[in-house]
């Protein structure tokens, strides 16, 4: 079983665009690669870590945790990530990226 | 047939003691000959250019004369005979102005080959204490200009700001790429809030020119398929100014083109006095200022259109970073240009204007006032 720490910053420290076709280091790309395979594997136990990049550009954090509600991800085990999420750097991502699976909850 | 007459010739001059004097006369007979077989087969002359006094976007003349004179550049270039762009008037270089030159240059290279385009250098200036002063080749030698040409860049002195001009380009959204340029500024110029909000706004920016600026040819009738955006990180005299700029369709078209048309005269009726919001009779300008508040109206019902508030962000700050005291943004695209800018003291305010010529393209410059 690995490690239930996810750290963005072992992905890229330099988050892309939304898309693949758009860039390399991309949230669609951090999400299929990253992100879902860690979700279904540690659930609600997840820990994310955002801290040691350059900084996130808001689609590539909406495609990040948006698109993985519309991957199927239950949004409540994401949310109960996101309160344990680790953003020492930018204490505000974790609200902003809340409003993000809260917005695409909505839309479901 | 008339070698062998010049060769009978020949001898019986030589018997007759005449031949340099034969030599003489035929040898200009045969130099006019060749003059007027080479003067037929001479090719049309390059065409030189005068780049303009001021190769700027801020002032509305200069923005004018500068695209008038890119319209003439394009045509030039794209003729076989090529063009020589003269820098004997330009006084200054802008970063707006700069980096728009720079790429309609490297785009026509990329198209047509070195060979078409050649410059004749500026000439230097002298300041009051008698010491010659090279400032506009200086910028030119630092953002590449010469070396794009083929030129080796000549020994001109050093100046502390233009040191600090950098430029970068791609055709994807390269977060890399654009982070590691942003760290080439001095850290004195940009903690690393402002930091964070520029590298917001920058990849946002380049996200928006690598998805929509190129959906189709350009306008400018050059037939030239390069899809690439430049980035600069320049100090002015008192200024750290990031710009971003792509030759594509501009925003005017895209908004257009991704937007619902109820939605845009919704986006249109918040930035327009009075009830004009009819898509199709809004300026550029206009355009440009709904483009950026896509997500700001609850009437969006998709996930998409967040970036506006990413290139606004480091002006106006978001709910926990503040905004950034003496910062602008700048979106110039098509014919308009909107400015978003926070001065201390007087807060947030927006100014937008429209222009007579089109830069063809669009430009995303932030600028942030320092001590330098």
């Amino acid at each position: 079983m690995s490690s239930n720490v996810l750290r963005v910053a072992d992905f890229s420290i330099f988050p892309g665009p939304r898309y693949e076709v758009l860039g390399p280091a991309s949230g669609e790309e951090f999400r299929d690669t990253k992100l879902l395979p860690a979700l279904r594997e540690h659930g609600a136990n997840l820990i994310i870590d955002l801290d040691g990049v350059i900084s996130y550009g808001s689609s590539f954090l909406e495609e990040s945790f948006g698109g993985a509600v519309r991957s199927g991800i239950d949004p409540a085990v994401l949310l109960k990530v996101i309160e344990n999420i680790i953003c020492n750097d930018e204490p505000t991502l974790k609200f902003e990226i809340e409003s993000y699976v809260k917005e695409q909850t909505s839309q479901l | 047939m008339k070698k062998c007459t010049e060769d009978r010739r020949r001898h019986q001059l030589i018997r007759q003691g005449q031949l340099r004097r034969w030599l003489k006369r035929n040898k200009w007979a045969n130099l006019r000959e060749s003059s007027r077989k080479n003067s037929s087969r001479k090719s049309k002359p390059r065409k030189i250019l005068i780049a303009p006094q001021h190769i700027d976007l801020y002032r509305k003349d200069n923005y004018e004369a500068l695209c008038s004179f890119l319209i003439e550049f394009r045509s030039a270039a794209s003729q076989n005979s090529g063009v020589i762009v003269s820098f004997r008037n330009t006084e200054t270089i802008t970063a707006a102005g700069g980096i728009l030159f720079l790429s309609e240059v490297d785009r026509a290279v990329t198209k047509y080959g070195r060979q078409r385009v050649k410059a004749i250098r500026p000439p230097s200036t002298t300041a009051k204490h008698g010491r010659k002063i090279q400032l506009v080749e200086s910028i030119l030698n630092q953002i590449g200009f010469f070396t794009l040409l083929g030129d080796k860049n000549r020994n001109c002195p050093t100046y502390h700001n233009v040191e600090c001009w950098r430029s970068a380009q791609g055709i994807k959204a390269d977060g890399q790429v654009a982070g590691e340029l942003l760290n080439t500024v001095p850290a004195e110029f940009l903690d690393q809030d402002k930091l964070k909000g520029l590298y917001r706004g920058v990849i946002e920016a380049l996200s928006n020119s690598v998805e929509h600026a190129y959906p189709s040819g350009r306008s400018d009738g050059r037939d030239a398929l390069d899809r690439r955006w430049w980035m600069f990180t320049a100090i002015t005299e008192s200024a750290l100014v990031v710009l971003v700029c792509d030759l594509g369709v501009g925003i005017p078209v895209t908004i257009k083109n991704t937007q619902p048309r109820g939605f845009l005269q919704h986006l249109l009726s918040m930035v327009r006095l009075g009830n004009a919001n009819d898509p199709d009779n809004a300026t550029d300008a206009d355009l440009i200022e709904a483009a950026t508040l896509v997500k700001r109206t609850r009437t969006a019902k998709t996930h998409r259109g967040l970036g506006g508030s990413d290139l606004r962000q480091l002006v106006e700050g978001s709910k926990a970073i503040p905004s950034t005291k003496n910062s602008g943004l700048s979106i110039y695209s098509n014919k308009g240009r909107f400015r978003l800018y926070h001065r201390d003291g007087t807060g947030i305010t927006s100014e937008k204007r429209d222009h007579r010529n089109s830069i063809l393209g669009t430009i995303v410059e932030w600028s942030i006032e320092v001590n330098v």
